[in-house]
């Protein structure tokens, strides 16, 4: 059994503070949900944890402009609950609702999903396709740091020791854009995804892609974005033909592992179909505008 | 480490306690409250058989310290039937269709379905079945659960 001391901060000041003064032997909780799991399995043995669960700079849903502004605290339930998220960044709402079960979205927090920083993690490849920023804040001050530079391996991300992820910051997605989720993994529910994936497109009155993001998760060491495939989509048609050349490029451009979820080749499939089936899914008109429930 | 005094409302009853905070409030449920309905399977989020109700909504009381817990209302399954010992309806239905074989994962999943009809009290299959996602039961199939469910639900106005 690993021991610690529980500290609710007040003020941000206050956490930092505390997290300087515990030094390397501090971590930050919010939902819990990994961090009890790694305490309870050797992973991680903090001397004091520091909740806040309840801190009022990390809380909250705020559109702001043309950008939506997530607490790091903002938990899945929430998202999920959040007509501004379903309006402006639906596939994150989508990727919320068909995380784990109710009783884990009732804690687990959107700031958690990103820090832990598992290569499978489903709310990040939404926001790196959104172009989604971080705001970082430390003892020197606050940093805006891209999604996409923040993660840096499995369970690695670019967080000082005593720095702690405030807000997420997403680009609201405008009225011609579609964005979506698609999450495969060996049952509906409870199950870490063998890889998932979110896209968003943007196509102009010409009929031709003006702006896509496609990231892809579980297919390398930290989510991906395809960029491969996305510079074969600009300014083409969004055919059937340009759509498979896309998505086999996405499958080139992944670098999947082998693990006790699925084989590194077997997963390159899945995403040569899941890109086509997703791309196919945002071209369409009408119809759907966040992802459903697959596996 | 530091022992934390603090209060826990469970089953609208406060409990003053003194509490190393790295406990999660499972533990404390069952060994410092007796109330040892709630389960404990995998410790780690996986099964649900510890699922209580914070403020109404169902969350792994393996996954929270009770000194999380503090100043919410907390519901486990002695706190479901009515003070005169009356089962809930829901418990009286699982018992009826065969929904309780080993009863291992009964009162996590109980509690997870009673959230379920707060919020939503008729509802399909396929919303009993996300409710009960988190809640793993190795013996019934879950056909006799949802079963009972829906019998609840449709004797309901
Ligand atoms: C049974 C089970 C099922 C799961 N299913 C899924 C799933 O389907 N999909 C999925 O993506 N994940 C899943 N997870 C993983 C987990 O629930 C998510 O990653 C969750 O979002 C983590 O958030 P949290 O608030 O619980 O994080 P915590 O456990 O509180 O924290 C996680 C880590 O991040 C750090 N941290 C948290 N917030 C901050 C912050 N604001 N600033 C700095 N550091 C911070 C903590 O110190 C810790 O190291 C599952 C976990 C369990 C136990
Ligand atoms: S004991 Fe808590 S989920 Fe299994
Ligand atoms: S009745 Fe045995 S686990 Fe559900």
């Amino acid at each position: 059994m690993v021991y610690f001391d529980y500290v609710k901060p007040p003020t941000l000041e206050h956490l930092l503070e505390g997290l300087r003064q515990a030094r390397f032997e501090g971590a930050v909780l919010a939902g819990g949900t990994d961090l009890h799991v790694k305490i309870r399995s050797g992973v991680a043995c903090p001397r004091v944890v520091f909740d806040i669960s309840d801190l009022a700079p990390c809380r909250g849903i705020v559109e702001q402009g043309n950008h939506l502004r997530l607490g790091a605290a903002v938990r899945m339930s929430e998202i999920v609950a959040s007509a501004a998220v379903r309006r402006k960044a639906p596939a994150l709402a989508a990727a919320a609702l068909q995380m784990s079960s109710r009783q884990i979205r009732n804690r687990a927090t959107l700031g958690g999903n990103i820090v832990t920083a598992s290569p499978a993690a489903d709310a990040v490849p939404p926001l790196l396709a959104a172009d989604a920023t971080l705001v970082l804040l430390g003892a020197d001050g606050t940093r805006e740091v891209p999604l996409a530079e923040f993660l840096t391996g499995p369970g690695k991300t670019c967080l000082g020791k005593s720095e702690v992820l405030t807000e997420v910051v997403i680009p609201s997605q405008g009225p011609g854009c579609r964005s979506h989720f698609v999450k495969v993994g060996r049952r509906k529910a409870q199950a870490i995804s063998i890889i998932n994936l979110a896209g968003r497109i943007d196509i102009g009155q010409d009929g031709l892609v003006r702006d896509v993001g496609i990231a892809l998760g579980a297919v390398a060491p930290t989510a991906m974005r395809a960029r491969q495939a996305e510079k074969a989509l600009i300014g083409r048609a969004p055919s059937a033909k340009n759509l498979a050349e896309a998505a086999a490029l996405a499958a080139e451009e992944c670098r999947p592992i082998s693990d006790v979820r699925a084989t590194g080749s077997g997963r390159r499939l899945l995403v040569e179909a899941w890109t086509l089936r997703l791309l196919h899914l945002l071209c369409e008109t009408g119809g759907a505008r966040s992802g459903g429930r697959n596996s | 480490m530091t022992r934390q005094s603090l209060v826990l409302t469970v089953n609208g009853k406060n409990h003053a306690l003194d509490l190393a905070p790295h406990r999660s409030l499972l533990d404390v449920l069952r060994d410092e409250l007796g109330l040892t309905g709630t389960k404990k399977g995998c410790d780690a989020g996986d099964c649900g058989a510890c699922t209580v109700l914070l403020d109404g909504a169902p969350v792994n009381a393996c996954l929270v310290l009770a000194v999380q817990a503090g100043g919410q209302e907390i519901t486990t399954i002695e706190g479901v039937s009515s003070s005169d010992g009356q089962l809930h309806p829901l418990q009286e239905a699982f018992i009826e269709h065969g929904a309780v074989q080993c009863g291992f994962c009964t009162p996590g999943a109980v509690l997870s379905l009673i959230a379920l009809l707060r919020e939503t009290p008729r509802p399909t299959r396929a919303e009993i079945q996300e409710a009960l996602a988190g809640n793993l039961c190795r013996c019934t199939g879950y056909v006799q659960i949802i079963d009972a469910v829906k019998s609840v639900a449709d004797s309901s106005k």
